[in-house]
């Protein structure tokens, strides 16, 4: 048995009890370096994740002077992104990895615009009130 | 002396993915300190618990991405035909814990209105 076809039987027998089986019962190993670039994809959003869930509790644990009604919609609008988030990320990682072991286009992103514009009106909240005092 | 000296992963893939990785983790743990401190005022010893709860899996993690790196680097360099040890467990549980610290945090700002 030559070493590429020993490769392909040892990565045969590695997929059988894979998770989640929707990704890894379908087509073929792709290049580990593309799994790998998918995995740092779903780690920056996790990180954003953590990021917007810090940001959120900041506000109203450390009581910033803003209007309480507009701070806590602030807190909640920054939290909520911050859920979607790892949601969006776990999501996005298998439709990736199954596109790429499928050999199909990799799917466009679609949550980071919704996550982006919740960002955004956080923010402008956030600087309309502190200018706004 | 080897007759293939050459660079094994060219673009240093293992190495970001185990930084990145680490990167992650370092994050969420001290997200969990930071916000264990946050809600003594309202949970007292129990956020002692889950501060300790949560970076006891922290550190199991580590442990476990520790050891995907090496056996994903003796793959790479063949000293080992073990196949990659990439698969959605660990992804899966990383965003779990996030979701859960979001749900936790959304509960402590809302209780802040009670």
């Amino acid at each position: 048995m030559s070493d590429t076809d020993q490769r392909a039987a040892d990565d045969s027998r590695g997929t059988a009890s894979r998770f989640p089986r929707r990704v890894y019962d379908v087509g073929n190993e792709p290049d580990p370096r593309f799994s790998l670039a998918n995995e740092r994809t779903f780690l920056a959003w996790i990180r954003t994740s953590i990021g917007l869930i810090a940001a959120g509790v900041a506000l109203e644990a450390l009581a910033v002077p803003v209007h309480p009604v507009l701070r806590l919609t602030t807190s909640v609008l920054l939290i909520l992104a911050g859920v979607l988030a790892p949601v969006q990320a776990w999501l996005g990682w298998a439709k990736t990895e199954r596109a790429m072991r499928l050999g199909r286009p990799l799917p466009a992103p679609r949550l980071p615009i919704l996550l982006a514009v919740v960002v955004v009106a956080g923010c402008l909240v956030l600087i309309g009130t502190l200018l706004g005092r | 002396m080897t007759e293939d000296s050459g660079v094994f992963d060219p673009g240093f893939q293992l190495e970001r993915t185990a930084l990145s990785w680490r990167r992650t983790l370092l994050s969420l743990a001290v997200a969990i300190t930071a916000g264990s401190r946050v809600l003594i005022e309202q949970l007292g010893a129990i956020s002692y618990a889950i501060a300790g709860i949560g970076l006891i899996v922290v550190v199991s993690l580590a442990a476990v991405v520790e050891r995907r790196y090496r056996a994903a680097h003796r793959h790479v360099t063949q000293i080992s035909r073990e196949s990659l040890p990439h698969d959605g467990e660990l992804v899966a549980g990383v965003a779990g814990i996030t979701v859960f610290a979001g749900l936790v945090s959304l509960c402590f700002v809302v209780s802040r209105l009670i």
